[in-house]
């Protein structure tokens, strides 16, 4: 891809295609050595690294509520009493 | 609650519970996953009405096949499931856009090479997040729903979505790097 570099024996684009198993821990240990090399040295690869990781757990940390708001719960209680008879 | 089945109790607990007719047991596993049930239905179906025929789809089929539930999975990857199947009953989910684009279009969409601000200081923005979710296609919001929002992990995510390991860990990557993109754009565009 235009732009990129080879840096730790890793192009860009191979870089950015393992980044999400990279992210999550399921590179092995060398490759995940060679990646982090690559990253510490390739200032767009760092910075799209941090942020792809940085949308991850955004997405994690802002959507994520514990609980549904109480008018649906209480509509889905109703409905699920009638329609299983033995929980009325 | 009575001391049949509550919150102090595991899933599998529960499920057990259930399984003998317990209701509050039942009724403990229903307020503990329906949250997470109807965001993964409302990704799914094709409006909130069939979302919330699916959350009532699968909790009445997890009460009628609590005794068929082997425990190989998490009871959350199972119900899960059971929405999926649900929503595959109600005619399936809403039709999906092509996805023409390369790993290289997708990464240069999602910032890789740009110059300028750090989208880092722009996440902490929900309404930011919901819009590029919502920009998403069908497949990428489940899979970022399932495996980043949720935390299944990998093979309870393929579990889920009927798919081999391989092709759900490409499609993840995928989907997170479109999330990347469409949050790029949205960011951009409220600026």
């Amino acid at each position: 891809m235009e732009g990129e570099r080879m840096l730790a024996g890793l192009r860009c684009g191979e870089v950015l295609a393992e980044l999400s198993e990279y992210l999550d821990g399921n590179l092995s240990p060398a490759r995940a050595r060679q990646l982090q090399e690559h990253v510490r040295e390739c200032e767009p690869c760092a910075k799209f690294s941090a942020e792809l990781s940085a949308a991850v757990h955004a997405l994690r940390a802002g959507l994520r509520t514990p609980s549904l708001d109480e008018p649906t719960a209480s509509r889905f209680r109703q409905r699920l009493k009638q329609e299983i008879p033995d929980l009325a | 609650m009575s001391g049949e089945g509550d919150f102090r109790d595991g899933d599998e607990t529960l499920i057990r519970r259930t399984a003998t007719g317990h209701r509050s047991a039942f009724e403990a596993l229903v307020e503990r996953h329906q949250a997470a049930v109807y965001r993964f239905a409302r990704v799914l179906a094709r409006d909130d009405a069939g979302a919330e025929d699916a959350v009532q789809e699968t909790f009445a089929a997890a009460w009628k096949g609590a005794r068929r539930f082997r425990g190989e999975a998490p009871v959350r990857t199972w119900l899960f499931t059971l929405v999926r199947h649900a929503v595959e009953r109600q005619g399936g989910p809403s039709p999906e856009p092509g996805e023409p684009l390369s790993l290289e279009e997708i990464c240069r969409a999602a910032g890789w090479g740009a110059t300028g601000d750090r989208l880092a200081d722009r996440l902490a923005d929900h309404e930011l997040l919901q819009r590029a979710l919502a920009a998403l296609s069908l497949s990428d919001r489940a899979l970022l729903i399932l495996r980043d929002l949720e935390g299944l992990r990998t093979e309870e995510a393929a579990e889920v979505m009927g798919l081999p390991e391989g092709s759900l860990k490409t499609r993840l990557h995928r989907a997170r790097l479109r999330l990347l993109a469409r949050l790029r754009q949205e960011a951009e565009d409220g600026r």
